[in-house]
């Protein structure tokens, strides 16, 4: 539950001022649902990693959840999908994870190279106008 | 309670679920976020009242209901969330920005 009210705290501290609205019940659900959805696989990761590097795995999968990157992802599964049969490959971070936990390097430097840095760069385009 | 405090149905439900379904741990956060952040600008009434943050509540309802299980509301507070916030907390504070207010 620590993690939805963080959430809801990033969220709205993340627009400036002036763009910032209470949150609605409508909108509080979905980010619960990710919240569950994202604690749900990140304990499936947890089963597969190797324990030295998990750690690392959550933190590049934390730092994409708190800008709201898996959000799509993540609600897509929870209204098309069940947990049983749920499948972790279908939230694009997450592959990169798994393939990080199984040691598939193949699947690896592909995400390194094209899906991983692409977003980083994304995002530090957004943020860096302001910095400046 | 709507009546005996002289409040609206959103504020009374709300009050209701603090006082009796949330945890204590989550109700002094939530002081704290209010009263820096202030309400208006922060969380509707509904988000409390309708249980977001009660004990047990699960958003695993309508199209997610399969999800109900993994999207309950327990009682141990999660550390990820603490972690993330002293970790991380530079991503959402560029340069430019006043953050505080």
């Amino acid at each position: 539950m620590n993690l939805y009210l963080q959430r809801l705290v990033i969220d709205h501290d993340s627009h400036p001022q002036q763009l910032r609205k209470p949150v609605s019940f409508k909108d509080a659900v979905k980010v619960h649902q990710a919240c569950g959805a994202y604690l749900f696989f990140l304990a499936k990761i947890q089963q597969i990693a190797p324990e030295n590097q998990f750690e690392a795995i959550r933190t590049d999968l934390f730092i994409q959840f708190k800008a709201g990157l898996l959000d799509p992802d993540l609600l897509h599964i929870v209204e098309s999908q069940v947990p049983a049969n749920a499948d972790i490959k279908a939230v694009s971070a997450f592959r990169l994870a798994v393939a990080k936990s199984t040691g598939d390097m193949t699947y690896l430097l592909y995400f390194l190279q094209h899906s991983f840095d692409a977003q980083f760069e994304s995002w530090t385009s957004i943020f860096f106008p302001l910095a400046k | 309670m709507a009546k005996a405090f002289n409040i609206g149905k959103a504020e009374s439900d709300a009050l209701f679920a603090l006082s009796n379904d949330v945890s204590q741990s989550v109700c002094a956060e939530l002081e704290k976020l209010v009263t820096t952040r202030g309400m208006a600008k922060f969380l509707n009434h509904d988000v409390i009242g309708k249980g977001t943050f009660s004990t047990g509540w699960t958003s695993g309802f309508g199209l997610a209901e399969s999800w109900a299980e993994p999207c309950t509301n327990l009682v141990q507070d999660s550390t990820l969330a603490t972690w993330v916030e002293t970790q991380f907390a530079f991503v959402f504070q560029p340069k430019g920005l006043d953050m505080e207010k």
